[in-house]
């Protein structure tokens, strides 16, 4: 769901710090994952996120957003990042991108980097029961066998795999407006 | 949710599938099926495409931790007079702990449970919030307000100050835990663990107690170790220094065991080691109990080692050689001797 610009804008610029966390912490990884397209440099694209959000910040007052929150903030991590690129030289690599890049959007391309099915996943994952998505974060992120998390947590393997069941469920269910075109 | 109506979906079997557990002839029975079935085959797929999805989501938030930012942030914006709610979440790896903080000391404090659960609520934790780990769930993790990264053992339990908003970043430790903790020479890091207290001075340490019994292992800079009702009888502890509290009594020793941190870093070596010694580490590695049904097994002599090896396999291979067999159930084990 497109969140609402205005009222977040309008927290953050009476200085609601809650609100700024919570826009900064849907984004972050987000934004950070764009500029490094960009940058191809961690660091630096964490480094221009952060100050994107602390100028944020520091010109609530004056800010003004003809378009949405979101898009303001893939734009200026964008050009920030171009920012960097043409400081640290690399003419022709900012010229590139600016040919390519212009006249579109510069909203990403890749799904993952849509919010959406960020918190799809995020939020998939965090309502699953506890153990369920224990059993599903071993096999999945930890790369761990169904035997070796049965052993791990004293359960037998069908337990694992009836609960590694559950947890594909559950991702199907709520992703299927996104990926797919499967109805169940 | 309406299921397939011709043919019940079976997710425990697609997930097998996608997770690479079925065997050669499950494999080939399941891809038959699904080339006989499309809405099975596009069902399967998007689900395959849904766990990559899964995966680079997970990988971005491995990559970029919101955590060790939002402090970042939050510590250079001009007017932090309102910022006195941090939350902090806790992580399930730390792989990836950014360059952002810097880490001044790292400790293990490990208390006995006995004496250590009273009084852990005093006013100095106000606006307090605690994190506590079961028996099984070592290596739970934290990030603190300041970036201070904590990593309890199992049946431990750690109460700590939401922002910091005082002059000391205080916490109270009950059971074990590791620290990493974030530089501010401005503010000290003290840790209360049982009749002790634990201040980082810029370093990087480690700290272990058990019954009445406190234990600090330094791993770099300095660290100033005292009993919490008189600051002033305290020792300073520096690289590789040992300290031990016992009731009243503090001295610096030396520590040998090299099997120490196993239970963080999964990571066990024995070198000619009674099997009983060898179980006491598993023990505290795996948080289960070992126990012998013939006294006579205890004194074999074991020589191997271990990195982040499941449990059954390390079992396995200590029992193997010496013709023992072993029983589990649940965190309760039976090393026995094979009959004939």
């Amino acid at each position: 769901m497109p969140e609402d610009t205005d009222t977040t804008l309008k927290h953050i610029q009476r200085g609601n710090l809650q609100e700024f966390e919570k826009l900064f912490r849907a984004y972050y990884p987000l934004l950070c994952h764009y500029a490094l397209r960009f940058v191809k440099d961690t660091n630096q694209a964490e480094e221009i996120v952060q100050e994107l959000f602390c100028q944020l910040w520091e010109n609530r007052k004056n800010l003004k957003i003809h378009t949405s929150l979101k898009a303001y903030l893939y734009k200026a991590t964008y050009f920030n990042s171009l920012q960097v690129l043409r400081k640290r030289g690399v003419k022709t690599q900012y010229e590139e991108y600016i040919k390519n890049n212009k006249p579109k959007s510069s909203l990403p391309i890749d799904s993952v980097e849509e919010k959406e099915i960020y918190n799809i996943v995020n939020t998939t994952l965090a309502n699953l029961p506890d153990r369920c998505s224990k059993i599903f974060k071993m096999s999945r992120f930890e790369g761990l066998k169904y035997q070796e998390i049965a052993d791990k947590l004293s359960i037998s393997v069908k337990t694992v795999e009836a609960n590694m069941g559950k947890a594909l469920k559950a991702f199907r269910k709520n992703l299927k407006d996104y990926v797919g075109i499967i109805v169940l | 949710m309406k299921e397939n109506t011709s043919h019940k979906i079976e997710w425990e079997i697609i997930s097998k599938y996608l997770s690479g557990e079925m065997n050669a002839e499950e494999k080939l029975a399941f891809e038959k099926l699904i080339d006989s079935n499309p809405t099975y085959a596009e069902i399967v797929s998007a689900s395959d495409k849904d766990l990559d999805l899964i995966q680079e989501v997970n990988e971005i938030q491995q990559q970029f931790n919101v955590d060790v930012a939002w402090s970042a942030v939050k510590s250079n914006l001009s007017d932090l007079k309102k910022a006195n709610t941090t939350k902090v979440i806790p992580l399930f790896s730390l792989q990836n702990t950014k360059k952002l903080i810097q880490i001044a000391a790292m400790l293990i404090i490990a208390i006995g449970l006995g004496f250590a659960s009273y009084h852990i609520y005093n006013d100095k934790f106000a606006p307090y919030q605690s994190i506590s780990s079961e028996l099984n769930e070592s290596g739970k993790s934290i990030i603190l307000a300041d970036g201070s990264i904590v990593t309890l053992n199992g049946k431990s339990e750690l109460v700590y100050e939401r922002s910091f908003a005082g002059k000391e970043r205080r916490v109270k430790l009950t059971g074990e835990a590791f620290f990493s903790i974030a530089k501010n020479p401005d503010k000290p890091f003290i840790i209360s663990v049982g009749n002790a207290e634990i201040k980082v001075l810029g370093t990087s340490f480690n700290v272990n107690a058990s019954n009445k019994h406190v234990e600090v292992l330094v791993e770099s800079g300095k660290v100033q170790f005292s009993l919490a009702k008189e600051p002033d009888n305290k020792i300073i502890l520096e690289k590789g220094d040992f300290g031990v509290l016992q009731e009243d009594f503090l001295e610096k020793r030396t520590q040998n065991d090299e099997n120490y941190l196993s239970w963080k870093t999964q990571l066990m070596v024995f070198k000619a080691m009674s099997l009983q010694d060898v179980s006491k580490v598993i023990n505290r590695t795996y948080q289960v109990n070992i126990q012998f049904n013939d006294t006579a097994i205890q004194n074999l002599p074991i020589t191997t080692s271990f990195n982040k090896t499941p449990l059954n396999d390390v079992l396995e291979n200590l029992c193997r050689p010496h013709n023992l067999t072993y029983e589990k159930s649940g965190s309760q084990i039976t090393i026995k001797k094979e009959l004939k």
